[in-house]
């Protein structure tokens, strides 16, 4: 069964009340990382515009940080006001997608995912490993119902 | 559009940068967490690009490593940039030597 299909101009989302609170927990645990001093978490989230210039990249901080801060905070308070939704609009759906997409970023960076160590939801799995690969399957339905 | 084209043409100082200013390119960097169909609906989302010209963009991210997926002025180089972190990708900035 699809996740979420397309449906009256926007989406259907068909996940199980376990997946809402999961997605709720992780909403939970992402806002407060933003929020924390823990950079290194969350660096993958600011990444650099100039990798070979410290000083303009420097300022590219100083103006961009907060910017972007408090637009992920602003998805997230969207996000969290949908999470129980049934239908979606298609300006919802897509906040949908930039934050599990930063969630799964934000996990990816923790468990040092590469080229070479990719994690897979096999037994031995642990359970963020689970959480990464499950965040994947979704975001890979919503864009698909997204019609991309 | 080269420096020296200009031979006749007097360059008007109120216009600093407009022959001299080396265009910025954005690129796109290949990461290993991020959906080949994400990166793909980016490129489509913020940069109006058609479905084909998004996924060829975004197949050059994978196979290459990097793509030049916009390019302007410092300014735009930097709001493309920053629209681009916004939504998870690694995008970096350079002149275009």
């Amino acid at each position: 069964v699809r996740r979420f299909k397309p449906h009256s101009g926007g989406i259907k989302v068909n996940i199980s009340d376990d997946e809402r609170s999961v997605l709720r927990q992780l909403s939970d645990e992402y806002r407060e990382l933003l929020l924390s001093e823990k950079t290194d978490a969350t660096r993958r989230l600011f990444p650099t515009a100039y990798p070979t210039d410290p000083a303009a990249n420097a300022a590219f901080i100083a103006t961009s940080h907060d910017l972007l801060l408090s637009k992920r905070l602003d998805n997230l308070d969207v996000f969290e006001r949908s999470l129980n939704e049934r239908h979606l609009r298609m300006d919802q759906a897509e906040v949908w997608i930039g934050i599990i997409n930063d969630i799964r970023l934000v996990i990816g960076t923790a468990l040092d995912v590469s080229e070479d160590n990719r994690p897979s939801a096999a037994d031995e799995a642990d359970y963020s490993e689970i959480v990464y690969e499950h965040l994947g399957y979704m975001l890979g339905d919503l864009l698909a119902a997204l019609g991309t | 559009m080269s420096e020296e084209s200009g031979a006749e043409h007097e360059a008007d100082p109120s216009e600093p940068g407009i022959l001299l200013d080396t265009p910025w390119i954005v690129l796109v960097w290949n990461d290993p967490i991020n959906l080949m169909e994400y990166v793909a609906w980016v490129f489509q989302k913020l940069f109006g690009f058609s479905k084909s010209k998004a996924n060829r963009l975004m197949m050059d991210v994978h196979e290459k490593g990097r793509a030049v997926v916009s390019n302007g002025s410092r300014e735009q180089a930097e709001a493309d940039v920053m629209r681009l972190h916004e939504h998870g990708l690694w995008a970096t900035m350079q002149q275009d030597k």
